[in-house]
């Protein structure tokens, strides 16, 4: 029976392979995409080729270009598209594909010049939004877009409105976002979802001018722990990340060969009051006994290490950003918030506050300290921190008293967010205030950015005094972190990068 | 011969239908959590006649019974479905990520064979010796540790203190070390465990005497008797852990991580991503199922004398 | 067996005594707990953040073990999170045995069909990964304590079903429990009185050895916080909380891992003890 032991080991010999095959089968399975795993965590020159690797905490997970874009997808885009129009993320704007453009004194009417050059895009924008008429071809290198209403945000829409090759769109449909074919700095190569997604560099960009970047290839890591992304910085495997908990920039600033950039970003965080009938925020006092409770600044302190409280729906860098009130509204005074609270109706009734991990750095330790903050005030709190699904349908049905999330106003524009939750109310919050709703409106079809400016002020005056649809808390800092070897890395504080013309020694 | 054909028989029919239930499970399972995979890939403001538009795309306006006839009469095309987050088949994303799991897997099984058999074997056989104490305190204390506890330890001691091994990712055999001695210790104890309770049991078989008075040596006594039947046991809880850990250690995934089955399949859950679940457990129970059935035809292959019930 | 014998082998189990001995000590500690602590479980205090551990510098109304991410005792929550994980332990273990029993002897009893039925939701059941279906619950059912028990029951029933109803197979034959038949005692009566007393003992050691198993899965879903709900503190949850700060603050890490570890190895110990004090083929 020694044969029987031999037959055993020998069946568990054929195991152990018809696994290993069955596995390896399985990458041969799966079609191209698996290209590079192997080496894609060798950062140096593997076999001469100049390699740069960054990551960010979100995968792509639509590639069609009017899908809801996560964060990363952003900076992705910039390396495989042209925009029709460019900008330095401050509010100023730069000939892209178009070089050249002008709108019609009524504000209906936008004529593009387009440039002249070695692509051979017809023009094809993709345009979804109900103001668009229509787009009207003139002649090759000019087109008119005819609005139904004055738009005021055009110009920071197109800058993350790609380009797309008309034909290819038409013949393919969605099919197209399996190949992504672009006329950008960089070609899309493939994606492995949840592991990486690999460019390489476009040798025949028409804008390479004298900022060719001498990178071969770029590779995009998703990496969902904060401190995983940042240990792999530390050890090389990373030239660049983005998105860092605040305290392990000491960590990072003191490690070798890495710079850390950081800057106030354009992120808001936020908590949506549900103020139907009966509900506890109903009731004014009850919604700014809330914000007087909370001490942002000690959070921003202590547990974040970086941001600044929010007292305006906008920071500095977006319209509608008033420095003379900043610092008037939602002051932490925790007399006047039991004061506050004591005057309104609320009764100890369980406020129901939910939130999804992910919205600000260190999200439980933060909601818990506001949770303890507000039970100080004397409001009973119930903190719930959940998965999304479960939370993106409690919150469209209203199923709430807080819902925390967060929002970044990008390129200096604050329309994403008021078009969203203020013009139309996506959390449900039942809260009308018809005098904000029609500041908003005017000034969204205003297309001069001073005129702009100064309606948002006076809305945003209104929001403070009324406390609510939102009550805004804290801005996040953009703080990223690059290798020594880069240069010509671009980051914005929008937390957009633009790796493009990414140089690496 | 012919009662071996109508086991596996019985074997056969009554895997599939566990992978049946398993299916059905997961259809139901899914379909009560709230939560709307239609609404989740839209934006924040999107109509509810947009949702239902998007609804109907995804097949999931009908019935639920329909609904489920269609992805198993797919299913038995082979056609596993089309994962609504990742917009990419089903099929693709699950054996993308089967050799990183199955990579892991057999890492873990080869760690805990190399430490739980040379010490349960021969702390069954010395029982109450220095060796045996020392494996039994082994094995209690792998039982004890949790993944988490244990992984975090790892990632402490060596990665930031020694800083000599990487402690995320995947793409080089260093990335391996850290995760394979996290699932593979714990498993270790187990089968320390049984090894040596299987081992020593049968040694104190009367026949066991009687075939040591016959003469014959303590060696062969060890392997050919006591080990083949300590073996299968043993065999039957390694197929079991082999099974749930192909379907990815969720955990381990999550502390270092390792871009497994186990991580697609928590974000199929927070996504509510039906095909991708329903396809994932399918994949897992399929697997789960027909490593049993391989244990079970090994236990026939060793021991002929068991009764095929 | 007879109480002195009884007596005579607990007392020379190692394990159970050993396991004893530290399982009554964290049980005691766990529950006498609102006498001795000082500071606030979950009340944060941002001004006491991860202040390291004072030990006795300060006595009991320091710092003892040291502060966590949100400046709350880290002994404190210690403490009462230990007497949370052990009620849940408790009930994690109690409520899938009575299931379980219930449906392992009704298995093994009747056999046939309605065994068939039982074993295959069994092995549907072994088919589904458990971290899976543990998170797929808690994603339906939303993240509470009665909720996390739900999990529990659902996750171990499986064990019992299958040990009682492989000791009901067993018996069910014996010629007592024809003699009951043939007297006339209804099928229940006959479970009930006197199948039941004879599963007792294998049962107990199946208990006893799914304790540590209970703890560290409520551990392992607090961990991915799918646990015991926010603010409570858990072990589990310590030491997810813990671990972003494991470079710069490890204790907040290994005060409750090295809990953690300790009650499942007392638990393990005592399981292992009490499997060599009743089992009729340990001759020791």
């Amino acid at each position: 029976m020694k044969k029987t032991t031999r037959q055993l080991l020998s069946w568990l010999a054929a195991a152990a392979l018809g696994a290993g095959m069955l596995t390896g089968c399985g990458s041969k399975a799966a079609d191209s995409t698996n290209a590079g795993t192997g080496s894609a965590s060798s950062n140096t020159k593997a076999g001469g080729e100049n390699v740069v690797t960054f990551s960010m905490s979100e995968d792509v997970y639509t590639w069609d270009t009017m899908g809801q874009p996560v964060v990363p997808f952003y900076s992705i885009q910039l390396l495989i598209y042209d925009m029709l129009v460019r900008t330095d993320h401050q509010g100023n704007y730069e000939p892209g594909l178009a070089t050249e453009w002008s709108v019609s004194a009524d504000g209906l009417d936008w004529t593009f010049q387009l440039r002249e050059g070695a692509f051979d895009n017809t023009l094809n924008m993709n345009f979804l939004w109900s103001d668009i008429e229509s787009v009207e071809v003139a002649d090759p290198y000019t087109a008119i877009v005819h609005c139904k209403k004055p738009i005021g945000d055009m110009l920071n829409q197109l800058t993350y409105m790609p380009m797309l090759p008309a034909q290819a769109l038409a013949e393919q449909g969605d099919d197209l976002f399996k190949s992504n074919p672009g006329t950008g700095p960089w070609k899309f190569v493939s994606w492995d979802p949840g592991n990486e997604i690999i460019f390489v560099r476009n040798d025949d960009y028409w804008d390479w001018g004298d900022q060719k970047s001498n990178v071969d290839k770029i590779v995009y890591k998703p990496i969902s722990e904060d401190t995983t992304r940042v240990s792999s910085m530390r050890t090389g495997e990373f030239d660049f990340i983005s998105n860092i908990p605040p305290d392990q920039v000491e960590v990072l600033s003191g490690s070798a060969g890495v710079v850390v950039d950081s800057q106030p970003g354009t992120t808001i965080t936020w908590m949506a009051l549900q103020s139907s009938d009966n509900k506890t925020f109903a009731d004014k006092n009850a919604r700014l006994a809330l914000t007087h409770s909370i001490d942002r600044q000690l959070i921003v302190e202590s547990i974040l290490g970086s941001g600044s409280p929010s007292y305006w729906p906008v920071m500095k860098g977006v319209t509608g950003y008033d420095e003379a009130s900043d610092g008037k509204y939602n002051q932490y005074d925790p007399e006047l918030a039991k004061q506050l609270l004591a005057d309104s109706s609320y009764n100890g009734e369980e406020i129901y506050f939910m939130a999804i991990d992910g919205k600000v750095p260190r999200t439980k330790e933060v909601l818990q300290a506001v949770m303890s903050m507000m039970t100080e005030a004397g409001f009973n709190v119930k903190l719930e921190i959940m998965e999304g699904a479960t939370f993106v349908s409690k919150r469209s049905a209203g199923e709430y008293d807080l819902a925390f999330s967060n929002v970044f106003y990008n390129n200096g524009s604050p329309w994403r967010h008021m078009i969203t939750h203020w013009l139309s109310d996506s959390c449900n919050t039942q809260l009308e205030n018809p005098q904000i709703t029609a500041l908003l409106t005017q000034a969204k079809e205003t297309i001069d950015l001073t005129e702009q400016d100064k309606l948002l002020k006076e809305a945003f005056t209104l929001m403070m005094e009324d406390g609510g649809r939102m009550c805004y808390f804290i801005n996040l800092d953009t703080i990223n972190a690059y290798s020594e070897k880069l240069s010509g890395v671009k980051t914005y504080n929008d937390t957009i990068v633009d790796l493009s013309r990414v140089m690496k020694n | 011969m012919q009662n071996f054909m109508r086991f596996m028989m019985k074997r056969f029919v009554s895997a599939v239908i566990v992978i049946f239930g398993v299916t059905i499970v997961a259809f139901a399972l899914m379909r009560l959590a709230p939560g709307n995979p239609a609404a989740l890939m839209l934006p924040d403001n999107a109509t509810a006649e947009q949702i239902a538009a998007v609804e109907v795309k995804m097949g999931l306006d009908k019935p639920v019974v329909q609904q489920y006839i269609i992805y198993i009469t797919d299913v038995l095309h082979g056609d596993l479905g089309t994962s609504i987050f990742f917009n990419r088949s089903c099929a693709e994303l699950i054996f993308g990520r089967l050799p990183a799991t199955g990579l892991l897997t057999f890492a873990a099984v080869f760690v805990s064979i190399l430490v739980s058999f040379p010490m349960g074997i021969i702390s069954g056989i010395k029982k109450g010796s220095a060796i045996d104490f020392g494996s039994m305190v082994f094995a209690l204390l792998g039982m004890s540790m949790s993944q988490v506890w244990l992984g975090l330890l790892f990632i402490l001691f060596f990665g930031v203190y020694l800083g000599v091994l990487p402690t995320q990712g995947y793409g080089s055999f260093r990335n391996l070390i850290l995760p394979a001695l996290t699932l593979g210790l714990p498993l270790a104890a187990l089968v320390t465990r049984m090894l040596r309770s299987g081992m020593f049991e049968v040694l104190q078989e009367d026949y066991i005497t009687a075939t040591k008075a016959r003469g014959i040596g303590n060696f062969e006594i060890y392997t050919k008797y006591a080990l083949k039947n300590a073996l299968l046991p043993t065999i039957t809880i390694i197929g079991m852990q082999i099974g749930q850990l192909l379907a990815g250690a969720i955990i381990v995934e999550q502390v270092f991580g390792w871009p497994g089955l186990g991580s697609l399949t928590v974000k199929a859950i927070h996504m509510r991503d039906f095909p991708l679940i329903q396809s994932i457990l399918l994949v897992s129970a399929t697997l789960f199922v027909a490593i049993n059935i391989l244990v079970d035809i090994i236990y026939v292959v060793v021991d002929p004398r068991m009764s095929l019930n | 067996m007879k109480k002195s014998e009884l007596l005579r082998r607990m007392g020379k189990s190692k394990f159970f005594v050993i396991g004893a001995i530290i399982a009554v000590l964290v049980i005691l500690t766990a529950f006498t707990s609102p006498l001795f602590v000082v500071h606030d479980p979950i009340q944060s205090n941002l001004r006491n953040r991860l202040i390291p551990p004072e030990l006795f510098a300060n006595g009991m109304s320091g710092f003892m073990l040291g502060t966590d991410a949100l400046g709350q005792d880290i002994f404190t929550r210690l403490v009462i999170g230990c007497r949370i994980s052990l009620l849940i332990a408790a009930a994690g273990v109690l409520i899938p045995a009575c299931i379980g029993t219930a449906l392992g002897a009704i298995a093994g009893y009747f056999g046939g069909a309605i065994d068939n039925v039982i074993m295959r939701i069994c092995d549907i059941q072994l088919s589904i990964p458990t971290m899976v279906l543990a998170i797929t619950v808690m994603a339906i059912f939303g993240n509470s304590v009665p909720n996390l028990l739900l999990v529990l029951a659902i996750v171990g029933w499986t064990s019992y079903t299958r040990v009682v109803r492989g000791s009901v197979m067993g018996i069910r034959n014996a010629e007592f429990i024809q003699a009951s038949r043939v007297l006339g005692a209804s099928n229940a009566r006959i479970l009930i009185t006197q199948i039941l007393p004879c599963v007792l003992t294998p049962l107990i050691i199946l208990m006893s050895q799914q304790i540590g198993f209970v703890i560290l899965t409520e551990a392992n879903l607090s961990f991915l916080g799918m646990g015991v709900p926010l603010p409570q503190p858990s072990l589990g949850s310590m030491i997810a909380d813990g671990r972003e700060y494991i470079a710069t603050a490890p204790w907040t890490v290994v005060v409750p891992g090295v809990a953690l570890m300790i009650i499942v190895l007392a638990f393990n110990f005592l399981g292992d003890g009490v499997r060599d004090i009743l089992d009729p083929k340990n001759k020791d």
